[in-house]
């Protein structure tokens, strides 16, 4: 009896906090499906009524949220890609090989990971400034934010590929594999969860990134999601419905992708202890 | 030519590209951080900069507006981290029960974590609107707290709340995932064995579980402050600020120097500041806290 009250107890707690911690999103979806007479009527409508997706397509094509989208898709994919190549490179050359300064190189980089991305910024805009080219482009974005965080990458890919046995890859090489070749056909395989971890994590990190983008893409052509949500809500301040159609939108993907890699995820941020 | 020479090679070769852009995008940026806190920078890159020294730091620290953004960052760590600790500590003990839904759970609790902070932000500024906010409303027309609509963002005296509440929401699902780790690596059979010995749940808690966990409280201490002192959007879109400069904070406040009135050499001067400020905090937090367990 006793055993059943406490789990009572526990259940109800629980589903309190996770209302409590859910509630924001649920009305955030819920005042996206709302017409605009309905956004600040006292007491709130807790459900829609009436219920519309005409904010979507209205913020999809009227407010260039369809440009927005695509610019970040463009940006994101081919940034993830490099970034997960680059890092994997790096820390399978750190977790597998002996060249000199090896352990040098790697306590400088373990050292730079507390280093606040507030103190990069400015020099980093004062670089790119200087090259006109490089300003107003989205390639800059993709390949910034491409080679970011490729230290904190490498740190975290390292202990994975050092956990896989050596044994595979020693017969690769017997079996006339080049180096290259056997960290592609025999290291990155096996490493798959962990990448599938960097591959969520970059992403959030360059789909959701605002600060740097806003900087070099000043041009409304240019605007990825992030910036075209705090754009929309300058010019139309009071629009919550169409602003949360918006956001949803952008919400999505991550969502998605999260969900996908739920497994993967929650156990390595777990052990690793990931900040994000 | 011999394999392990060549194999030297093929690591060179490999670590090669990252440790490249490593340099060039981190390193370097790093130390013209710390050179350019040292000049009056120009904005025409054409323009050389004028070298004027410390007078960047000693204009900080008569900067009065400085000191508020310290003050409120420092106040904003002190209050979300031991919130977002406590309550996180909380729903990973819940849910360590071994309860069935472990993972929808886990999953809900998690979502404000992988959500970016400009929707997040975004969406409280809504919550925490003055007139028709779902905030006012609770507090007013369903608990009948309140008489009169509370001016969330728009009074100094109260913008910072909705700023900690977004920043403690936002943060309880990193801890609790962190905790749930390091609750289920404590070994069952320290809790059978006290409990053998006539150890109540308290005293299970106290004597087993909170000692165990201390490297989980240190890694997150050290962690959320880092975290807390980088706080960012959330300021910058919910208030900018404002009210009457206000509730800047450190990033703010650097941001508006260097991104709004171009005072790039200030703007470093700020931003190293700070980063000494973060590196000291995080080196005593945790050689004070970081003693073996046991």
């Amino acid at each position: 009896m006793k055993k059943i009250i406490t789990s009572i107890i526990i259940y109800n707690s629980l589903i309190l906090g996770a209302v409590i911690m859910c509630f924001p999103f649920y009305y955030m979806i819920i005042t996206s499906l709302k017409e605009s007479a309905y956004i600040f009527t006292i007491p709130p409508q807790l459900v829609p009524d009436p219920a519309t997706l005409k904010n979507y397509v209205s913020v999809w094509i009227e407010a260039d949220f369809k440009l927005y989208f695509w610019n970040s898709v463009k940006i994101t994919v081919p940034a993830v890609l490099l970034n997960v190549f680059l890092s994997s490179l790096t820390a399978y050359g750190f977790a597998r090989f002996k060249f000199p300064g090896k352990e040098l190189w790697f306590s400088i980089l373990i050292a730079t990971l507390a280093v606040p991305g507030l103190l990069l910024t400015i020099p980093q805009f004062d670089m790119v400034r200087r090259v006109k080219f490089l300003m107003d482009n989205p390639l800059t974005i993709m390949l910034t934010s491409g080679i970011g965080s490729v230290a904190f990458n490498a740190f975290f890919l390292r202990g994975f590929f050092e956990g896989i046995p050596v044994e595979l890859e020693e017969a690769a090489e017997l079996d006339g594999c080049n180096a290259f070749k056997t960290f592609w056909k025999v290291a990155m395989p096996m490493a798959r969860p962990a990448l599938a971890t960097l591959v969520i994590l970059s992403f959030m990190g360059v789909w959701d990134d605002y600060f740097w983008p806003s900087l070099i893409l000043r041009e409304r052509s240019q605007w990825t999601l992030p910036i075209g949500i705090l754009g929309f809500r300058a010019q139309h301040s009071v629009q919550w419905h169409l602003l949360f159609a918006g956001t949803m939108i952008a919400i999505l993907p991550v969502l998605v992708i999260y969900v996908v890699f739920q497994k993967y995820f929650v156990k390595t941020v777990a052990e690793g202890g990931l900040k994000l | 030519m011999k394999r392990t020479t060549r194999r030297k090679f093929a690591g060179f070769l490999f670590v090669l590209p990252g440790m490249m852009a490593y340099l060039v995008w981190t390193i370097y940026p790093i130390l013209n951080g710390f050179y350019m806190s040292l000049f009056k920078w120009n904005l025409n890159p054409k323009i050389p900069n004028d070298f004027i020294g410390l007078e960047n730091y000693i204009e900080l620290f008569q900067d009065s507006q400085f000191y508020v953004a310290l003050v409120n960052t420092i106040k904003y760590a002190i209050i979300t981290v031991p919130f977002q600790m406590v309550l996180g500590l909380l729903v990973a003990l819940l849910l360590n029960k071994g309860m069935k839904g472990q993972t929808l759970f886990r999953l809900l609790f998690y979502l404000p974590v992988i959500t970016s902070w400009v929707v997040v932000s975004v969406l409280f500024q809504y919550l925490f609107a003055t007139r028709g906010g779902i905030v006012n409303f609770i507090l007013k027309d369903v608990f009948h707290l309140i008489k009169t609509d509370i001016k969330w963002l728009a009074q100094t005296s109260t913008a910072m709340i909705p700023i900690y509440v977004l920043g403690i929401w936002k943060g309880i699902g990193w801890t609790m995932l962190i905790f749930l780790a390091g609750l289920q690596s404590i070994p069952k059979q320290l809790y059978e064995a006290a409990r053998i010995d006539g150890a109540n749940s308290w005293k299970l808690f106290t004597k087993v579980t909170a000692p165990l966990l201390r490297p989980t409280f240190v890694f997150q201490l050290v962690m959320l402050t880092i975290g807390g002192f980088n706080v960012f959007l959330s300021v910058f879109i919910m208030t900018g600020g404002g009210p009457r400069n206000s509730t800047h904070v450190l990033n703010t406040y650097m941001f508006k120097e260097a991104f709004e009135y171009f005072h790039f050499g200030y703007g470093a001067a700020i931003a190293v500041v700070f980063f000494l400020m973060v590196f000291t905090i995080s080196q005593l937090q945790r050689r004070f806290l970081k003693r073996e367990p046991y």
